[in-house]
């Protein structure tokens, strides 16, 4: 179980304190698919950071984040390279731009595995990964330099490199981003699989709630650095409780594609009660004095809005 | 208003300069104050038939007209018929934070075009205009970093709409944005679009986007114009195998998986540009 209770990320810029995510509790169990949904800003990548710690030096982390009963937060950056190797891959956001371009791809693929010391198995991992995921063979394309694959399978290409490390979780940080329809498509799928076949836990940090829908079967909503809503993905889809899921859910084009009005408070601003009050089509009074906590509606569901909203 | 006759257009690249067909013979016209949304996959040639006619690439071939006006500048009267042209059609792009300077505030590169074209009352003339896209106030005198995906893309809304063009083209303007700001930019850009009479036409991969967005909808293949019609008659009956597939690539991502849709569609990728299949 990779535990994360009370966490706080903070950056520092221009003698400003900026919250980044306040008191996020969150827990995911080995297997699960979770995806990490809100807008820019919302800070869920700064969440997978902050599990991976890769945060940039100038955030500051408090709280705890838990791999069992060992303490992630504090510990030594060996022990951390070994996590972010072995327990909890990252599928980073730029396919194209996170592979070594003076290297061939499965050079890189093989060094990754080296690394988690499966150096015998090595080329067999690879090779089974890349067939996992539908990698196509023919012409041996990892061969090539990163910048000679298409967008599609370059960040197949690196689902494959996380994959074969074996880990307990793949952590992907918008898979998908800058993909059209049909390599979207080939992308989740590929990350499906891998999950279906390895029976690894995934977390999938996206906007794009069809990708969410698809790859996850528990959605976490953050606004403003707070989880506001945490629901298993049909009751998520089917009949969300926070007002700002329905406006999310409205906003989608097969749904209407109805604008949520006004904008998200911007980086460092501090708001009196709950900071989606001002855009809240079911505001009451209370939400402009006092910051809802997330409470449990039902087993697996929680809501950080007032009840009867 | 918007008439292509047999357009054609080759990138020629390395020192043998192969060339690499994006545009392959398109014919199409737009009528006034309508949007167009043009879709196909990244590579088919969208953004490379937006940019011929927003006249920045000519056309190796074909005519592009606008309000019956041919647009290839004559090189006598550049600078004169840039102007012309920029008060006739205007682009917006994927990365608008890119097309602004970062050494200027949003007012003063908004004031910049006011200025070039010789508004009376530049500074009105900005208020009103960022007024009409909903900016606040306190955002005018902004650099272009310190503002949000969706508000850079209203400001290049506002600046496009300070010449009055008669053609707004909206290259991708929401695929780097969230689902509810993207919801709010075409609010705004239909808004729009009703009041001044502005014809546009969006540049989409997402066919679900073009057919909720737009009256039209015009499919792009490997740089080929096949399939052109009213958005609801082209989503509920596509009339050619490509169009089917984008929907279709669309629709199994909500509905679980390519697989039950296999038997529909050719389990093929589209070819790369300079490697075209022969037929």
């Amino acid at each position: 179980m990779l535990t994360v209770e009370d966490l706080s990320v903070t950056f520092v810029r221009h003698h400003e304190v900026i919250t980044a995510l306040s008191h996020v509790s969150i827990s995911f169990a080995p297997g699960s698919r979770v995806a990490i949904v809100g807008e820019t800003g919302s800070g869920k990548s700064v969440l997978a950071a902050a599990i991976l710690r890769l945060l940039p030096p100038s955030a500051r982390a408090t709280g705890s984040i838990r791999l069992g009963e060992e303490e992630l937060l504090g510990a030594a950056p060996a022990r951390m390279r070994e996590f972010r190797r072995m327990v909890a891959a990252l599928v980073p956001q730029s396919p194209v731009e996170s592979l070594n371009p003076m290297m061939a791809v499965r050079r890189q693929l093989a060094e990754g595995v080296d690394q988690v010391g499966r150096r015998d198995r090595g080329p067999h991992r690879i090779d089974a990964a890349l067939a996992t995921i539908g990698f196509p063979m023919r012409g041996d394309p990892t061969h090539r330099y990163a910048y000679q694959l298409s967008g599609g399978l370059a960040q197949r290409a690196v689902v494959a490199g996380a994959l074969a490390r074996e880990p307990r979780w793949i952590i992907a940080d918008e898979p998908t981003k800058g993909l059209d329809a049909s390599l979207r498509l080939r992308c989740v799928e590929a990350v499906r699989r891998a999950c279906d076949e390895t029976r690894s836990g995934l977390v999938v940090i996206t906007h794009d709630l069809d990708v969410a829908r698809f790859l996850a079967d528990r959605m976490v909503l953050l606004y403003a650095g707070d989880i506001v809503e945490d629901a298993p993905a049909d009751i998520f889809f089917g009949s969300p409780a926070h007002p700002y899921a329905r406006g999310l859910l409205a906003a989608l084009p097969e749904r209407g594609l109805r604008p949520i009005p006004g904008d998200p408070p911007a980086a460092g601003e501090v708001r009196r009660g709950c900071p989606f009050a001002p855009r809240c089509a079911s505001v009451q009074g209370e939400c402009r004095r006092n910051y809802p906590a997330l409470r449990s509606v039902n087993h697996g569901h929680r809501v950080r809005c007032v009840p009867g909203a | 208003m918007i008439e292509l006759s047999g357009v054609s257009f080759s990138y020629r690249s390395g020192i043998v300069r192969r060339t690499t067909a994006a545009v392959v013979d398109v014919s199409l016209r737009v009528r006034e104050g309508i949007m167009l949304a043009i879709v196909g996959e990244s590579g088919c040639g969208k953004s490379t038939l937006l940019r011929m006619v927003a006249g920045v690439i000519r056309p190796d071939r074909g005519t592009i007209r606008i309000r019956d006006r041919a647009i290839a500048p004559r090189a006598r009267h550049y600078r004169r018929d840039r102007l012309d042209h920029a008060r006739l059609v205007q682009i917006i792009s994927q990365h608008p934070e890119l097309a602004f300077d970062p050494r200027q505030t949003i007012a003063s590169s908004v004031r910049e075009v006011l200025n070039l074209h010789r508004c009376p009352d530049p500074t009105a003339r900005v208020v009103e205009l960022f007024g009409t896209v909903g900016l606040h106030q306190e955002l005018h005198h902004r650099y272009p970093h310190e503002l949000s995906g969706g508000q850079i893309q209203r400001a290049a809304i506002a600046r496009a709409l300070a010449t009055g063009p008669a053609v707004l083209l909206l290259d991708e303007p929401t695929s780097m944005l969230d689902v509810s700001v993207q919801a709010r930019i075409i609010d705004l850009l239909q808004t729009v679009r009703l009041r001044s009479k502005v014809t546009m036409v969006l540049v989409t991969h997402d066919i679900e986007l073009a057919g909720t967005a737009s009256d039209e909808i015009a499919v792009l293949f490997n740089g080929e114009l096949v399939e052109h019609g009213t958005a609801e008659s082209l989503l509920a009956a596509p009339g050619h195998q490509h169009t089917s597939a984008l929907i279709t690539a669309t629709q199994a991502l909500k509905k679980g998986g390519w697989e039950p849709m296999r038997r529909t569609m050719t389990n093929v990728s589209a070819p790369t540009a300079s490697a075209l299949p022969r037929g």
